[in-house]
């Protein structure tokens, strides 16, 4: 647990991470560094998005799985980890 | 629920239109009428309303109104809904009459529909149906039930009722038979066709009569034998009448069905056994409080305990994932690659090393160097190693990312806690692997052969080997124990390559370790099958420096 713990503070010490959000399966914020607003916003859009890439991935071969999920934009780059019982959304400013 | 004993009960009729007079409260009766339509047509005009009468034989609380005609007949309005039988068992609360002379009538096979409420009565008085658990109601005969099917419906009905015990209260656990079975075929209306096939066999004739009317309407004309003539003919009075049914009700139900979707339920139904879970023995539970920001709503209260094996494993990609972002350009430089920034980046220059646009051919060119120069990449290097003395350094073969350095004083005054940290090119803020020795580390080799192995010689003369795999500190093998240990520090390890033996109980590794120790040995370790160690003594030097 206390490794948990280290781990996720040292990735908010991390350069440019704007935010660390950790979801469970209902789609409910249980860990986030940002304000309530984007933190809705961000885990109700990516739980979406990461099934919808999951679909996709199962759809070709149903024996393959999603393993990770990287959202590169202009202004920074979405880091989303899917598993079976929670997703991990990591935001990082990639330009500084 | 009472039983209810369905035949030869007494019944009353609720103004059911008789077109034979004869009394109403009267046995169970087969009606081949229509189903609660249009009340008598003739008597309507001509009758006059008589009045109210007690309906005979019915003594329950609201009374029964029936309406007679001057003529002695049932003109009681008939309500616009009429309950279902099969529906009485559903009702909540709903008991019959005490009295005994609640009629059951029989209407259609029992269905299991969901009664509506309340519906407004019919016209004036007629009671209105209310399904409160005190009052009774009336149900009138309103389908046409033949005397075959009469059976079929008791049976039907009497099934039923030996499935809905407590209806209101189903066992989920029970497992309900319904038998479905098939009634007659009821025939509502023949209306049988008026034209005729052209194969079928009376084509023929039915063409030829059609021939001799056109040519009997054509001669029509002038012909004496027909004469036209007129004819009046009654207009009835008409009267509309309202029908009211249960409202049926509706559900739609989709699903998506994908080829994954398929493939997941198929390997669930042919799995047999139960799958053993194993579970991580330092992360079997956390608990993660919500909302750890502030001014956060009333969510906070909500703790979430879920087993996290996969959670730190993904944070630990996560963070090289974002470590690499940062180093984009000098891992780049790394690994001799070329580097296309991003239109966005703004990472233009590293040391020596200028990067162009993507039109230009070559994105890194070595501009300003005159003289030889070396430009930093990056620092390996975080809080546990601050003022820590690097002591030895190995590179993993199997993975050349991989760097383990060993922490330790060279000057013997100070006794300080040794480090091994493991450390990766994607990430240099903090090593993969910790391991905490307990005396300083003056050594440290990976095994060519098996790559997990890491061996580490500390500075009293313990010789650990430890699996990379594992995160724990816990070493695999150590010579603590052993009587043939070192007694001083322990200056080199090196793993050599043997000969396979005939030894069966040396584990297949084709490899032993080797380490010069400052007490003037030379040991070769093998790695027995047991994990236990077996020291031999090689040489021996006369002189330590």
């Amino acid at each position: 647990m206390a490794e948990v713990e280290e781990t996720l503070k040292r990735i908010q010490t991390q350069k440019g991470v704007v935010g660390v959000i950790v979801i469970n399966s209902e789609g409910m914020p249980i860990r986030s560094t940002m304000d309530n607003n984007t933190t809705v916003q961000y885990a109700s859009l990516m739980q979406q998005l990461a099934a919808k890439a999951r679909s996709a991935v199962r759809d070709v071969d149903p024996q393959n799985d999603l393993t990770f999920l990287r959202i590169r934009s202009r202004k920074n780059e979405i880091l989303v980890a899917p598993e079976k019982d929670y997703l991990l959304i990591v935001i990082q400013n990639t330009n500084e | 629920m009472r039983r209810q004993n369905l035949k030869g009960r007494k019944l009353s009729q609720l103004g059911c239109p008789q077109r034979k007079a004869s009394n109403t409260s009267g046995s169970f009766r087969k009606v081949v009428s229509h189903f609660m339509l249009q009340g008598p047509v003739d008597r309507m005009t001509g009758s006059q309303f008589h009045g109210l009468e007690q309906a005979p034989g019915s003594n329950c609380n609201r009374p029964a109104i029936v309406v007679y005609d001057d003529k002695k007949r049932d003109v009681t309005p008939r309500p616009l809904y009429i309950q279902n039988p099969g529906d009485m068992s559903r009702c909540a609360g709903h008991h019959f009459d005490s009295t005994g002379t609640t009629p059951i009538d029989l209407c259609t096979l029992g269905s299991a529909q969901h009664t509506t409420d309340s519906f407004s009565s019919s016209i004036l008085f007629s009671r209105s149906f209310r399904r409160s658990s005190s009052s009774s109601s009336h149900h009138s005969i309103t389908s046409m039930i033949t005397e075959a099917a009469d059976a079929e419906i008791l049976q039907g009905i009497e099934h039923e009722k030996q499935v809905q015990e407590h209806p209101f209260l189903p066992d989920p656990e029970k497992l309900v038979s319904v038998v479905l079975c098939e009634s007659e075929t009821f025939t509502l209306i023949d209306i049988p066709a008026v034209s005729v096939s052209e194969q079928a066999p009376e084509a023929s004739a039915v063409c030829e009569q059609n021939q001799q009317y056109i040519d009997l309407c054509q001669k029509r004309e002038g012909c004496n034998c027909y004469d036209d003539g007129t004819a009046q003919t009654f207009c009835h009075a008409q009267k509309n009448k309202d029908v009211q049914s249960e409202h049926v009700t509706t559900t739609e139900k989709g699903v998506e069905c994908t080829a994954w979707d398929l493939h997941d339920s198929f390997q669930s139904s042919i799995e047999k056994e139960p799958k053993h879970v194993a579970s991580h023995t330092a992360l079997t539970s956390f608990v993660l409080p919500c909302y750890s920001t502030p001014g956060q709503d009333s969510r906070s209260g909500i703790m979430e305990e879920f087993s996290l094996e996969n959670l730190w494993s993904s944070l630990r990609m996560v963070e090289r994932m974002l470590a690499t972002n940062e180093l984009q350009l000098r891992l780049a430089i790394y690994r001799q690659l070329t580097y296309q920034p991003d239109d966005d980046s703004e990472v233009k220059q590293y040391g020596g090393y200028e990067v162009t646009p993507k039109d230009s051919r070559s994105s890194t060119q070595n501009t300003t160097n005159t003289s030889p120069a070396l430009d930093q990449l990056w620092v390996y290097g975080c809080a546990l190693t601050k003022g820590r003395n690097v002591s030895c350094l190995a590179v993993n073969q199997a993975n050349k990312d991989i760097l383990a350095v060993g922490y330790g004083q060279f000057d013997f005054q100070h006794k300080k806690n040794g480090l091994v940290c493991c450390w990766t090119v994607k990430n240099p803020t903090w090593p993969e692997r910790v391991y905490r020795c307990e005396a300083g580390v003056t050594a440290i080799a990976f095994s060519i052969t098996d790559p997990n192995l890491l061996a580490v010689g500390s500075h009293d003369g313990v010789i650990s080997i430890y699996n990379v795999r594992n995160v724990a500190d816990i070493p695999l093998l150590s010579t603590r124990e052993l009587p043939g240990r070192h007694m001083s520090t322990i200056w080199d390890l090196c793993w050599v390559d043997t000969e396979r033996g005939a030894d069966l109980d040396r584990v297949d590794l084709n490899e032993d370790l080797v380490s010069v120790s400052g007490d003037g040995r030379v040991t070769k370790w093998m790695i027995l099958k047991n994990l236990g160690f077996n020291g031999e003594f090689l040489m021996c030097f006369s002189t330590i420096i």
